[in-house]
């Protein structure tokens, strides 16, 4: 046998749809994790209830990558439709566990089979009729953990992890496992060189988390009170956790009442419409959908930035354009929702790298709009959303809620009743407003999405109109300078890469495969939209700067074009991947390689 | 003028707008002064009334009553979501809605609609 690879390697299970191979792979996520080896697990699965194929690629690494691997090393083969194609993913001198039925003739020889009569052991082993096509996936958690070397503790640990809420559940699903476990200590003698051992000093201090469950989670510690949304993957998710989070931890002990309202509403135009309704009478108000939503909700978006509504609207973006691939991630949302609306529109756009900013953006979208008086969006993508991934357990908010400049009943008669809607009293373009209900004879004004003066009284006037949208100007850039700046990790090196939200995994594996090589890249995350001044004085220390994104066009590296004086211009260069597969860090490596070679 | 006050303590005139820019003899000024009239004898304090309504003739109308409550003109067609939004943020409101679909009243929200 070759010389072992420990803790370093990746799993692709090719299943069926809706034959539970989910819970299968997230048993064998949950047990490797508990053994202290980080774990970085991708479901690709179809826009299809039952029968399209399926994939969950669980990579583990000793450094903790997060980022998709383009190479498999253990296939584990249960599906028939796709097995010769699978079969050609994997690496040479890789390991592939298959279905017995499955023909290995002229199949290749570059790879070590593990035969398994998945099927027949199911048929005979599993007494259960009801739940045998379930269970049946966990024959193949054995088969692996028998492979691997997972400790039985281990599995045991995933099991009731996976099954907290179904404690029943366990027994039934732990015997299936047991079958594949056994059934590889009897027939087989290992001949691929994979193994796993219990490592320490990593994953401690650490969970498991999909992007969605944090930003319901953030959106909760953000004091949210009304959410409308609309049901759309990948981003549905997230109002079911919320939901989820607000029947515990929401609710009035006393009396048993709800503590927030939620409306499933009937389409996406309703939805976001509530939200701007209940976010203008005072409420933290959000909804979340993914791109077609996104495009329903342009003209609503449009009136909460001219009316100066706040208003949270999480976009969870997936491919398109149109209906394009449902279940598949892209950032291809960045430039479309950065001008969201017809007119002259620029709002605040919040860009979550990791599964701790989802939740941290989340929470803090709330203030941010409520400073503002704007539509904050957050844009996350179904990688960052949907998938588990490892990260630092969350931080409690340790500051108050900013519900920005609100005036009261006493605020008004300080004021003697004097105030106006849109009067830039403090310079900053963020005005005063009141909220239904004041009791206050001068509380009251009208809000509208037509021309309006100071006062907010209806206006066609040249001059009220261009001084409000210049007043609007001034303060998205009061809010420019307040936003999640930009993270930047430099060490002086002459070229650099740039890139924001999920694209983080795969940069910072590739800064690491770049360095090892003698190619070290400095790195700047952009978080936020409208850009920071950062950016320019990034570029202008770098000689070549690569943006690094998952879109067709090019849309951050427009942008930041766009912002930059025109002699840094063209030290910008664009590497852009947009298949509708998470990021590998190759596809940065490779093209920075190549362009690397072309002179300037 | 009736000087006579209501349960709220105020006049008539405390529930009338601005004058209305609508055709002489439309039917939603005919609608506006009811609401007036019935704003005033339900005794409505205005702080509490929000007038929600789209955009079009019809969604002038929250600018021709109750001059001193919170007003919204949201967008075409669109004013059921904002109003639906209103009234779960603060369920102490007393809602008018008008756009040009429906007229209907029910649970705390006044509707002129045509």
């Amino acid at each position: 046998m070759t010389q072992p690879i420990v803790n370093d390697l990746t799993i692709q299970a090719a299943t069926v749809n809706g034959s539970g191979s989910q819970t299968a792979n997230l048993v064998l996520t949950r047990a490797i994790f508990h053994m202290g080896i980080p774990v970085a697990p991708k479901n690709v699965f179809p826009s299809n209830i039952e029968g399209l194929p399926t994939w969950y690629q669980l990579r583990i690494t000793p450094e903790g990558h997060m980022a998709r691997s383009d190479k498999v090393d253990i296939l584990v083969a249960f599906n028939v439709a796709t097995w010769r194609e699978d079969l050609k993913t994997v690496r040479p001198g890789g390991a592939v566990i298959h279905e017995e039925a499955f023909s290995t003739a002229e199949a290749r020889t570059d790879v070590t089979y593990y035969a398994v009569p998945f099927a027949k052991l199911a048929k005979s082993k599993i007494q259960n009729d009801t739940l045998r096509k379930q269970l049946a996936n966990m024959i193949y958690v054995g088969v692996v953990a028998g492979l691997l070397g997972i400790p039985w503790e281990a599995v045991e640990h995933g099991v009731r992890r996976q099954f907290l809420t179904k404690p029943k559940a366990v027994p039934v699903n732990l015997d299936a496992i047991k079958v594949g476990y056994d059934y590889w200590q009897d027939n087989f003698s290992k001949q691929d060189p994979y193994r796993l051992e219990p490592m320490q000093g990593v994953v401690e201090g650490k969970v498991l988390v999909e992007g969605n469950q944090a930003a319901a989670l953030g959106a909760l510690m953000g004091g949210v009170t009304v959410v409308a949304w609309y049901p759309i993957t990948p981003s549905s998710s997230l109002c079911e956790y919320l939901v989820a989070y607000a029947d515990r931890f929401r609710v009035d002990t006393a009396t048993g009442e709800k503590l927030i309202s939620v409306v499933q509403a009937e389409d996406e135009l309703a939805a976001v419409g509530m939200a701007i309704g209940a976010g203008w009478a005072g409420a933290r108000a959000m909804t979340s959908t993914s791109g077609p939503g996104i495009s329903l909700m342009a003209e609503f978006s449009g009136l909460a930035y001219y009316a100066e509504v706040p208003v949270v609207i999480f976009d969870i973006q997936r491919i398109g354009p149109s209906t394009g691939l449902p279940t598949r991630t892209s950032q291809a949302d960045l430039g479309f929702v950065y001008t969201l609306s017809h007119g002259d529109t620029k709002h605040v756009v919040l860009l979550p790298g990791t599964v701790e900013e989802c939740y941290e953006f989340a929470r803090d979208a709330f203030d941010y709009a409520d400073r503002f008086q704007t539509p904050v969006f957050v844009l996350s993508d179904l990688d960052l959303g949907m998938n588990l991934w490892m990260t630092p357990e969350f931080k409690y908010p340790d500051k108050p809620l900013d519900r920005g400049k609100v005036l009261s009943k006493d605020d008004l008669e300080r004021l003697a009743g004097e105030w106006a809607r849109y009067r830039d009293v403090d310079g900053d373009g963020v005005t005063y407003r009141t909220l239904p209900g004041t009791d206050h004879p001068a509380a009251g004004y009208f809000t509208r999405g037509s021309g309006h003066d100071e006062m907010a009284r209806y206006t066609e006037g040249a001059d009220a109109y261009a001084r409000n949208m210049d007043r609007l100007s001034r303060k998205l850039e009061t809010a420019r300078h307040v936003l999640p700046a930009p993270v930047a990790d430099e060490a002086g090196a002459p070229i650099a890469l740039i890139a924001f939200g999920s694209t983080h995994a795969a940069v910072v594996e590739a800064r690491e495969t770049l360095a090892a090589s003698g190619k070290p890249v400095d790195y700047l995350r952009i978080r936020a939209l409208p850009l920071a001044d950062d950016v320019a004085e990034f570029v202008r220390r770098h000689d070549h700067v690569y943006v690094v994104e998952q879109n067709r066009d090019g849309q951050l590296f427009d942008l930041i074009r766009l912002a930059l004086p025109a002699e840094l211009v063209g030290r910008l260069r664009s590497i852009r991947h947009y298949n509708g597969q998470p990021i590998p860090a190759v596809a940065i490596t490779e093209p920075l390689m190549q362009l690397e070679a072309v002179p300037a | 003028m009736s000087a006579t006050l209501n349960r709220a303590g105020l006049a008539r005139d405390a529930y009338k707008g601005a004058a209305t820019t609508l055709c002489a003899g439309c039917g939603h000024n005919s609608i506006t002064n009811h609401m007036v009239k019935a704003l005033y004898e339900l005794g409505v304090e205005p702080h509490l009334l929000a007038k929600m309504s789209g955009i079009g003739c019809s969604s002038k109308t929250p600018a021709y009553f109750v001059e001193t409550a919170h007003g919204f003109n949201g967008v075409h067609g669109r004013m059921p979501s904002l109003t639906t939004g209103a009234h779960l943020a603060n369920r102490q409101l007393i809602i008018s809605a008008s756009q040009a679909t429906a007229t209907r009243r029910r649970s705390g929200w006044v509707s002129s609609c045509t």
